[in-house]
């Protein structure tokens, strides 16, 4: 995982408590025994509004913003920037935080001081989420199941077998190590081993034994943005130059929904006029 | 190291600046602090004392009980907050959210046009 998210230890409660939430969210979504992978996205949009964005390659892989009322859905930010596994694992979290978790944590410093960032509370969360987004997306069963249709044997997993699991489950390699640790394929001293392999390393090996590992495609979907954009200014509640303005947080322009520039552009209403005058 | 309280009255400071048109920056500069120092506020990261709530509240022209005014009333606020998926650490990061929030704002400011 990430350097960027932090570690914690779970008590053999926390984990058994995390396992059979993940069964009954794998059943009560008709998934057990499936391989999540992307589908995770899917789960996501009906429990939250997403919001898939460009942060970089060094944002953060996915936050959540959560709001005080109640029976809205909070919004969810994808950073597309990063690698899909990546996103799918933010995504398995973020998961946790709307169904068990809707507390409202901020992280957000400027001054680099990882240590003071987080309180013992949100450690614990994260780590949790952690926890819970590996066992959604790597289930046991499953696992064990797809290691014994690749005839992959516990006792000679190498790092190409990792690193094809990986690809199959749609999840970082180091969530997959750390899986196979949980479960017992690997002893400490393999997990270890693998575990310490670059990611420069890992990218070679990936090319050396041909398996994709799709990038981040750098993709602008901001939920229903363009349509309440153009529903808005449809029904003449805002400008053009509005419109212009809210499309172009979608990196899009008018022309590409159809829509040319009025010839004269009309007077902004009151309610606009307030509302600008708010802004400014 | 923040608490929820922290954290709500940096909420409310950050209300307060938006209201009135100020940056985080020139309020760092009427307290005599870095900027460094007045985003751990804004985030609620660092704990006042009495006399640096009162400077704020002066700069913002309110009383020092306006500030406070949120940590007597029940935690229901609609103010939204952001958890990560990792640390926001940079001035980018920062700045990459202050997108979002504009975004997010934007989705509801439509949605609240099309309600009436």
């Amino acid at each position: 995982m990430s350097d960027r998210i932090p570690k914690g230890k779970l008590s053999a409660y926390d984990v058994q408590e995390i396992q059979d939430r993940v069964r009954e969210k794998l059943g009560s979504s008709q998934k057990f025994g499936q391989i999540i992978g992307t589908q995770v996205f899917t789960i996501l949009r009906q429990y939250a509004r997403v919001l898939y964005y460009p942060l970089g390659s060094e944002a953060p892989w996915a936050f959540v913003q959560i709001n005080g009322d109640a029976g809205s859905k909070p919004f969810v930010v994808l950073n597309t920037s990063r690698p899909v596994d990546e996103q799918v694992f933010g995504a398995a979290c973020e998961l946790y935080h709307i169904w068990f978790d809707l507390r409202g944590d901020i992280v957000a410093s400027t001054d680099g001081d990882q240590d003071v960032l987080y309180d013992e509370a949100t450690l614990r969360s994260e780590s949790l989420a952690n926890r819970f987004a590996a066992e959604l997306l790597v289930e046991e069963l499953t696992l064990r199941r797809e290691m014994g249709t690749l005839l992959i044997k516990a006792k000679h997993i190498d790092v190409q077998a990792v690193l094809l699991l990986s690809s199959i489950f749609c999840v970082p390699y180091r969530t997959m190590t750390r899986r196979l640790l949980e479960i017992d394929v690997l002893s400490p001293k393999r997990f270890n081993e693998l575990d310490a392999l670059t990611p420069d390393e890992l990218a070679r090996l990936r090319t050396r034994y041909g398996i994709d590992h799709p990038k981040g495609d750098e993709q602008v979907s901001l939920d229903n943005l363009v349509d309440l954009s153009l529903s808005t200014y449809e029904q003449d509640r805002i400008t053009f130059e509005k419109l212009e303005y809210l499309l172009s947080l979608n990196k899009i322009e008018a022309e590409d929904v159809g829509i040319s520039k009025p010839k004269k552009s009309r007077m902004p209403s009151d309610e606009e006029l307030d509302q600008l005058m708010e802004e400014s | 190291m923040g608490t929820q309280a922290t954290y709500q009255i940096g909420q409310t400071i950050y209300a307060l600046l938006k209201e009135r048109g100020l940056t985080q920056q020139s309020l760092a500069e009427n307290l005599g602090i870095s900027k460094q120092v007045m985003n751990k506020i804004i985030n609620g990261k660092k704990v006042m004392n009495v006399n640096e709530l009162a400077q704020i509240a002066q700069v913002l022209r309110i009383s020092t009980d306006a500030l406070l005014v949120d940590l007597v009333s029940p935690p229901t606020s609609n103010t939204p907050v952001f958890a990560f998926k990792g640390v926001a650490v940079s001035d980018e990061d920062n700045e990459m959210l202050e997108v979002l929030r504009t975004i997010i704002g934007e989705i509801r400011l439509l949605e609240g046009l099309l309600d009436e």
